[in-house]
């Protein structure tokens, strides 16, 4: 111990010394290895696929493929977006997002040499595929319905009710049976079927579109299948418009059996003075025509005489109008 | 042995009820669906007499005119005609014998007395009297536009010397203008008595001169009423038909049309109106 002691430099002088030497002998550790490490890379034989097929295999493997892959998601969710159901383009999106994520952060690295600084660089680039995967999930969490509508532009359908007038008439089991309907939105037809009771026609709209104070304006058209077996006091067609105001207040669901919302229209809404709170439109299915002929038939009926009185010729029809 | 013969009285008692009521179904009148089939639901809607119901139509005709009588029964002065209670119903009826008149006549294919729409009238005719013709002056002057429009439909057709005292009783009745559908009403109620003017018995034809000099007194320089003053017109000039010199339908006294059955209807009619006819208007109805 002692002469180790003795054998050992003076302090202050000696503790330089050994931290040169220390120094010396990494520097020529590190030369050797850096110098056989150089030796194997330039030995090695350059990574270039040997084969057409390698090559394929190769670019399939690339971050630049995943990058155009998910790029590629990305652009037909854009595409179809509002042409196809929300989860559709929702899954899209998630998937392309991923597949980017994948080819810029993890795959392409791999593919590129680097110094200390790169790696340094890949490190930060990683974590920010990270902090974006965090975000989306926080986000799906925390704004789920909101992403929901993001992606839910597709068209939906409103129900639109049109039953016949509460005259004790129009309602007649006649009416309906005999009936064909076509609803019509900007001069478009769109679904529309008879129901036992009622005409019904499915309203597409757009979630985005409820509450901006937006009104649609929808015609529509009822003819008798067959005149012939149509009440008489039934007019053989009849047409009408109605205005669906896209306000999400008059909505409901409170339908049973009917899977879309349905329309209610206003109480004072003219079509709709005799149902309020019915949730549907009327439509008055008399026929005016026979309302004129038997008018008429009422103008030139004729009455009997009495007894020895002449025959009366009256020079003009009785004036029986209805109002 | 007392308590055992009440026993047995008590279940001889029960086993003789479905007979009972078997027999009551069985005795139910046959117009009894037709008084159902106008009932309102319990939202308050005019129901749809059923198509079933009218298929056969001189039955159908008949059970609904007992159903207007009924109702015109029921009526007791011109208020009750626009509470759900009578207008509902009447709605119903009139409705349904709107759609018999319409098929009686052939629709829009054949125009001006068909054979069936005589037959309906005659059918009508038969079975109506004042109180079936009261519903329906009534309901023509009525706050409900379908309503007031069914019933000038059957009115026009079906209103002959035995009853048109009625709507001459309502022309001359000085609440007509303060209910709703006063206006329409009067114009109404004019055009039905156009009909018969030219074949107007005496009573029929002084009351109705007499009713019409009164109205054009009142009409006179009210633009609003023009479409009225055209029927109003009409029927002065319908009028002149039995003025020709001969010996018409006005010279022939009302009592002879059915040995005074109708003369005292009517005269029994005017007597109770409600709200009570004037005594200046009592003078023009001749009954």
């Amino acid at each position: 111990m002692s002469n180790n002691r003795t054998n050992d430099p003076p302090p202050g002088a000696g503790e330089e010394a050994l931290a040169k030497a220390i120094d010396a002998r990494m520097d020529s550790f590190f030369a050797t290895r850096f110098a056989e490490l150089e030796k194997k890379l330039q030995d090695k034989p350059a990574a270039v696929p040997a084969t057409m097929w390698d090559r394929i295999g190769a670019f399939f493997s690339s971050g630049i493929f995943f990058v155009c892959l998910g790029a590629a998601f990305l652009t037909i969710a854009f595409r179809t977006m509002g042409g196809v159901h929300g989860v559709f383009s929702f899954v899209l999106v998630v998937l392309g997002v991923a597949i980017l994520l994948y080819g810029t952060g993890t795959h392409g690295m791999g593919s590129l040499y680097g110094d200390q600084s790169f790696a340094k660089y890949r490190i930060v680039l990683a974590g920010g595929a990270g902090v974006l995967a965090f975000a989306t999930g926080f986000g799906m969490a925390a704004y789920g319905p909101k992403m929901r509508d993001v992606f839910n532009l597709e068209n939906k359908h409103l129900l639109v009710f049109l039953m016949p007038a509460n005259d004790g008439l129009s309602g007649s089991e006649t009416a309906i049976r005999n009936y064909v309907v076509q609803f019509y939105l900007d001069g478009t037809p769109i679904p529309s079927l008879a129901d036992t009771n009622k005409f019904v026609g499915f309203i597409p709209y757009r979630d985005r579109d409820v509450g901006l104070g937006k009104k649609l304006v929808v015609t529509y058209r009822l003819y008798a299948k067959d005149q012939k077996l149509l009440d008489r006091s039934l007019t053989p067609s009849k047409g009408g418009t109605v205005e669906v105001a896209l306000e999400g207040t008059r909505f409901s669901d409170s339908h049973p059996g009917v899977d879309f919302l349905v329309y209610e229209p206003p109480a004072d809404d003219p079509v709709n003075s005799q149902t309020a709170g019915k949730s549907a439109f009327r439509v008055d299915l008399k026929s005016v025509d026979t309302v004129v002929a038997v008018l008429d038939s009422a103008g030139r009926r004729e009455l009997a005489k009495a007894d020895g009185a002449a025959i009366v010729t009256p020079t003009e029809d009785a004036l029986v109008l209805g109002q | 042995m007392k308590t055992l013969k009440i026993l047995l009285y008590v279940f001889a008692a029960l086993a003789c009820l479905p007979f009972l009521a078997g027999g009551a179904k069985a005795e139910q009148s046959p117009c009894a669906p037709y008084f159902a089939a106008v009932e309102p639901d319990k939202s308050g809607v005019a129901m749809v007499v059923p198509d079933l119901l009218i298929e056969d139509q001189q039955q159908a005709t008949r059970c609904l005119v007992d159903v207007l009588r009924e109702i015109g029964q029921r009526i007791s002065s011109v208020k009750d005609i626009d509470t759900p209670a009578i207008q509902l119903p009447l709605l119903s009826a009139t409705s349904a014998l709107r759609r018999l008149i319409a098929t009686a006549n052939g629709g829009n294919e054949l125009k001006y007395d068909a054979v069936h729409l005589k037959d309906f009238i005659s059918l009508f005719r038969e079975v109506d009297d004042i109180n079936v013709v009261s519903a329906l002056s009534y309901a023509a002057r009525s706050g409900e536009k379908d309503l007031r429009l069914n019933a000038v439909l059957i009115l026009g057709n079906i209103i002959d010397n035995s009853t048109v005292c009625v709507p001459l009783t309502h022309l001359n009745d000085s609440s007509l203008l303060d209910t709703p559908g006063g206006e329409n009403g009067r114009a109404n109620l004019l055009g039905v008595i156009s009909v018969v003017v030219p074949w107007a018995y005496k009573e029929n034809y002084e009351s109705i001169t007499a009713t019409i000099a009164a109205l054009e007194t009142a009409l006179t320089d009210k633009a609003d009423t023009l479409q009225t003053q055209r029927i109003l017109n009409n029927v002065k000039t319908r009028s002149l038909a039995q003025n020709k010199g001969t010996a018409t339908n006005k010279d022939s006294p009302l009592w002879k049309l059915d040995n005074g059955a109708s003369v005292k209807n009517c005269h029994l009619y005017v007597e109770k109106m409600q709200p009570p006819i004037s005594p200046e208007s009592m003078l023009r109805l001749k009954y």
